[in-house]
């Protein structure tokens, strides 16, 4: 029986040492468990975040890769196949210029031009779409092949205007960048019936500021339509960490600005 | 008695699936493990001694300082907990960590000798301060051990990992045993015989769950290849 009257046994403070310690022991263990866990968690969480991201950027590239990829076999089609059929269609056309009699000649000669004249312009479609091509010419010798076509084509007067020092840009972002471009041109090609085409290049000091304006039609920047051009345009303006945005109204026309960054590119 | 001789039974039992295990899983952790529970078996074979003294013929150590088997026990004590502290070594990545605990095991074992040296229980009771010095360490290595592995993808094959279910038994049987071991030498007389059973009761039963998960261990670990190794040799 336990009295309080004699001194505590040396074993029973030993007992209360002992659990007192493993007490001590066990909550500060517990707590640091606690966070440990916490940490684990939290860098689980954030592993995860990341894969998604990772994810999200493979898939865009992929899908980048499967778009130039589809753009140069049509590029080889065009001038491999097509390109080579027209030549031999020019070839029968000067056989047949000195069989037929000469009041048939000038329809001829004439036809032979136009098959000449679309020679060459599937041999410049061809360029810009070969994304190997538009590499080897650069931002700005592609953009002049591709508005140089359009004057052909007879459709719209574009000028291309470039200010400040030319800079490198990483090959990469480069065809993205003219990707963009040729995405708003050809709509302005196909929707925005205009006459004047500006496209201006101003290479600042730490960006490319690209401007494209036209003077067709314009349109409710507001309605959503189902055509993905201008999402395809966003998106990969955001894969080279460029500011995109289109200004358009109705009867005024449509505004184009990229400001592309030569470092924040991954 | 039979309670004591079927630890006995476990304690071998226990022996023998560890030899079982190590020709399935050749570590170096595991090939220590091994030999300790051999050391256990040799150990708690060799205190029956103590019943040939009254019927037998070691009557002449009667009323010699050998005639209780505490001094056996004390000294597997002392090598058990050392085993403990340092078998969860060989399953930690983190320098420092290990760092402490050879330090830690370092202290406790100056810690011990002095005082087997200084006090005049070695023969008559356990070794309070060894005890709870060493319950304290096993508890902060095995803490370690969970921490490190908290942190690392092994905690999802935990139910696969040997040194988990030693840390599981090893944890339970320290720290329900040590406070009786406070009081061994009321074991000896018998003033007080419900403490004499309550005593018995919780050594044998906490003996028969340290052994049990031993042995599921070992079973369950060599079921599969274990997927756990340690991570270097010291």
């Amino acid at each position: 029986m336990l009295t309080e009257k004699g001194p505590l046994l040396p074993q029973e403070k030993l007992l209360i040492v002992y659990f007192i310690a493993i007490l001590f022991f066990f909550t500060v263990f517990s707590i640091v468990f606690v966070i440990a866990f916490q940490r684990r968690k939290n860098k689980f969480l954030k592993e995860r975040y990341e894969a998604e991201q990772r994810y999200q950027r493979e898939l865009a590239d992929s899908q980048i890769e499967i778009q130039e990829q589809t753009l140069k076999n049509i590029a080889w089609e065009l001038h491999d196949n097509v390109g080579q059929l027209l030549s031999v269609v020019n070839l029968q056309l000067n056989v047949l210029m000195n069989a037929v009699p000469d009041s048939f000649y000038e329809q001829v000669n004439e036809t032979k031009g136009i098959v000449q004249e679309t020679v060459q312009q599937i041999r410049s479609l061809s360029k810009v779409l070969n994304n190997d091509v538009v590499l080897k010419n650069g931002l700005l010798a592609s953009l002049q092949v591709e508005l140089d076509r359009f004057k052909r084509l007879g459709y719209l007067d574009a000028t291309l205007k470039v200010t400040g020092d030319i800079m490198p840009i990483n090959s990469a972002s480069e065809i993205i960048v003219f990707r963009i471009l040729q995405e708003f041109l050809s709509n302005v090609l196909k929707h925005a019936r205009a006459s004047k085409l500006f496209v201006h290049l101003d290479y600042k000091e730490k960006t490319l500021d690209i401007s494209a304006i036209d003077d067709g039609v314009g349109f409710d920047t507001s309605i959503k339509t189902d055509s993905s051009g201008m999402e395809t345009m966003s998106s990969r303006a955001e894969l080279v960490n460029a500011d995109f945005s289109i200004i358009s109204e109705i009867g005024k026309g449509t505004k184009l600005f990229l400001s592309y960054p030569y470092k924040k590119t991954r | 008695m039979i309670a004591a001789v079927f630890i006995n039974l476990l304690e071998i039992i226990a022996f023998l699936t560890g030899i079982l295990y190590y020709q399935k899983n050749k570590t170096q952790p595991t090939f220590y493990l091994v030999v300790f529970l051999g050391i256990t078996v040799v150990s708690e074979l060799f205190s029956w001694y103590t019943f040939l003294i009254d019927s037998g013929f070691l009557h002449f150590l009667k009323g010699t300082s050998f005639q209780e088997n505490y001094w056996n026990g004390n000294i597997y004590s002392l090598i058990s907990y050392l085993f403990y502290i340092n078998y969860f070594k060989w399953y930690l990545s983190n320098k420092l960590s290990i760092t402490i605990i050879n330090w830690l095991s370092m202290v406790f074992l100056f810690v011990s000798v002095l005082e087997i040296l200084f006090s005049d229980g070695f023969f008559i009771k356990f070794m309070p301060i060894s005890n709870i010095l060493g319950t304290l360490l096993v508890f902060f290595s095995i803490a370690i051990y969970y921490l490190e592995l908290l942190r690392s993808d092994q905690l999802l094959q935990v139910q696969k990992s040997l040194p988990f279910y030693i840390s599981v038994g090893a944890l339970i049987f320290h720290l329900c045993t040590t406070p009786l071991f406070l009081y061994s030498s009321y074991l000896s007389n018998s003033i007080d015989p419900s403490f004499v059973s309550l005593y018995k009761q919780v050594i044998f039963g906490s003996n028969h769950l340290l052994y049990s998960i031993y042995i599921a261990g070992f079973i369950i670990c060599s079921r599969k290849k274990a997927p756990y190794f340690p991570r270097k040799n010291f």
